[in-house]
């Protein structure tokens, strides 16, 4: 299978980016501030990662929207095996963001477990484009 | 008239790629049929559970044997894709369909994978990494952080099950472990030790269901019940998986007019160390948060109050994940019998399988059957 992007470009290709360009991850604004999209529930509020039409607990309409950048960890772990092309260490965790659903995200530090009710915030994506968050007083 | 297991069989498990599908599933429905007695020309449909073999499998496998010309269904259901399969083939025969159903599953891991499963790349979780052993080292963690569950209790689990399965000549580990080494072995995912975490196998495993019909080694389908995981997300509380086996338990116990303290044995997913101490809380050997205990303090043992995994567990054959189902089925079905030697429980004659699986971000898991099983008086 050959590579589908353009060799006229300096942009880099996604490492893990599948030639038919279908990514399921959930997506994240640009800037200094980024926030994960989504679509919320005009009915009964419900937060959903998914570009849904309809929300999937009631039925309503939805729109669009960004969630906070800050939430509370629901668990985290760091994998030490490689998934895939990906590298070991990798952490991941369940965070619930403050007005959002709850999103799987790496910790910005691979080596560092996100513990259980601690607080982070989003801080754009890592090199593979997964949303990435830092624990509070963590540099980042 | 109620429906019966009428015979069971597996291969053995192991990393045996250069046998492939067709002479494990072989092995495993041979054994079964005979076991039945039942011709391979008797069966009237098939029920069969594969996630990772490839479109064909099951009639690639069964032509070998000379099972054609009848209604052959392949089910997907991740981890409980065998005894999905098991289910519906009870419901067929409960439902005046067929007489005669071969409920069968086969996976041949290690022909699919160098090392361990690739998540699914079209998954929002999977795409971004999410591998079973970080679904189920978060709940680890968490079990940590609300509950205090001890690495300790956690490798109990392993100490369990992994000398239980000393004893299962089909396992594809059979050494026993101290809760030193299941701790001091490599770190797979905070706080999950490998010696915590099932191997890959490849293995096939069949039953032969049937209505009753008077024969004496014929074990009784008291219930199962198949559902899926609801919206797992931020109003969940319970890590990963836990209401889905609860709901699903709840939904078989109600049928089958029993509670899990009238279960003399249990044979339940225990991918990971922590799965088992989730479900067996789900099931309700134990209230929530307390489910580390049951392993640490003896009730989940071989001579405890109520004894999970005799044959070893997912730890000890390992896990291949279309054939897992109808093992956990085919060794209540020997417990029930008696025949399980140095495993067995004492007078066992009711039975529990739980199978759980997942990978679909959002829901408590694809999906989740449990089955009650009953053996003669
Ligand atoms: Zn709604």
């Amino acid at each position: 299978m050959t590579a589908t992007t353009s060799p006229t470009t300096d942009e880099k290709p996604r490492r893990d980016a599948p030639p038919e360009g279908y990514d399921p991850r959930p997506r994240v604004t640009d800037g200094i501030e980024p926030a994960v999209v989504g679509t919320r529930c005009t009915a009964c509020a419900h937060p959903t990662l998914e570009d849904v039409e309809r929300c999937p607990v009631c039925g309503g309409p939805t729109r669009p929207t960004t969630f906070a950048r800050t939430g509370t960890v629901f668990s985290g772990t760091v994998l030490r095996i490689p998934v895939g092309d990906r590298q070991p260490p990798i952490s991941l965790a369940y965070i619930d963001l403050d007005d959002g659903p709850r999103v799987l995200g790496h910790g910005q530090d691979p080596e560092r477990v996100l513990r259980p009710h601690e607080r982070v915030t989003l801080v754009g994506e890592t090199d593979e484009g997964d949303p990435a968050f830092a624990a509070d007083g963590e540099s980042r | 008239m109620s429906t019966v297991v009428r015979g069971v069989g597996t291969s053995a498990f192991g990393k045996q790629s250069h046998r492939g599908a067709p002479a494990l599933l072989r092995d495993a429905v041979t054994e079964a049929l005979d076991d039945a007695g039942t011709p391979t020309t008797g069966i009237d449909a098939v029920f069969a559970g594969t996630v990772f073999d490839g479109p064909g499998t099951i009639q690639r496998c069964l032509q070998t044997l000379g099972i054609v010309g009848v209604p052959v269904v392949t089910v997907e259901n991740a981890c409980a894709s065998g005894t999905t399969a098991f289910h519906e083939a009870v419901e067929a025969v409960r439902l005046g369909r067929y007489e005669n159903v071969l409920a069968v599953g086969v996976e041949t891991m290690t022909h699919t994978f160098s090392s361990s499963i690739v998540p699914e790349d079209t998954d929002r979780e999977g795409r971004s990494g999410m591998a079973m052993p970080s679904i189920y080292g978060m709940a680890a963690a968490r079990y940590a952080a609300e509950f205090g569950t001890t690495p300790e209790q956690l490798a109990a689990v392993a100490v369990k099950n992994f000398g239980n399965g000393v004893h299962n000549p089909r396992a594809a580990r059979r050494r026993g472990v101290s809760v030193e080494e299941v701790l001091a072995s490599r770190m797979i995912a905070d706080p999950l030790t490998v010696l915590q975490c099932c191997g890959m196998s490849d293995a096939a495993a069949a039953a032969v269901v049937g209505p009753a019909r008077n024969a004496p080694d014929d074990v009784t389908v008291r219930a199962t019940a198949l559902r899926s995981g609801g919206l797992w997300d931020h109003r969940s509380t319970k890590v990963w998986g836990w209401d889905v086996v609860h709901d699903t338990a709840a939904a078989a116990f109600e049928t089958a007019g029993v509670g899990a303290s009238d279960v003399d044995v249990f044979e339940v997913h225990d991918a990971f160390t922590i799965g088992e101490v989730v479900t067996t809380e789900a099931l309700g050997l134990a209230p929530l948060g307390e489910g580390g205990r049951l392993a640490a303090a003896g009730v989940t043992t071989l001579s405890g109050r109520s004894p999970v995994n005799p044959s070893g567990g997912l730890l000890s054959r390992g896990h291949p994940l279309g054939a897992t189902g109808l093992a956990q089925v085919a060794e209540i079905v020997w417990q029930l019998r008696g025949l399980t030697g140095a495993r067995q429980v004492d007078g066992a004659r009711l039975g529990v399988v739980e199978t759980m699986g997942g990978g679909a971000a959002g829901i408590d898991g694809n999906g989740c059957v449990v089955a009650v099983l009953e053996g003669a008086a």
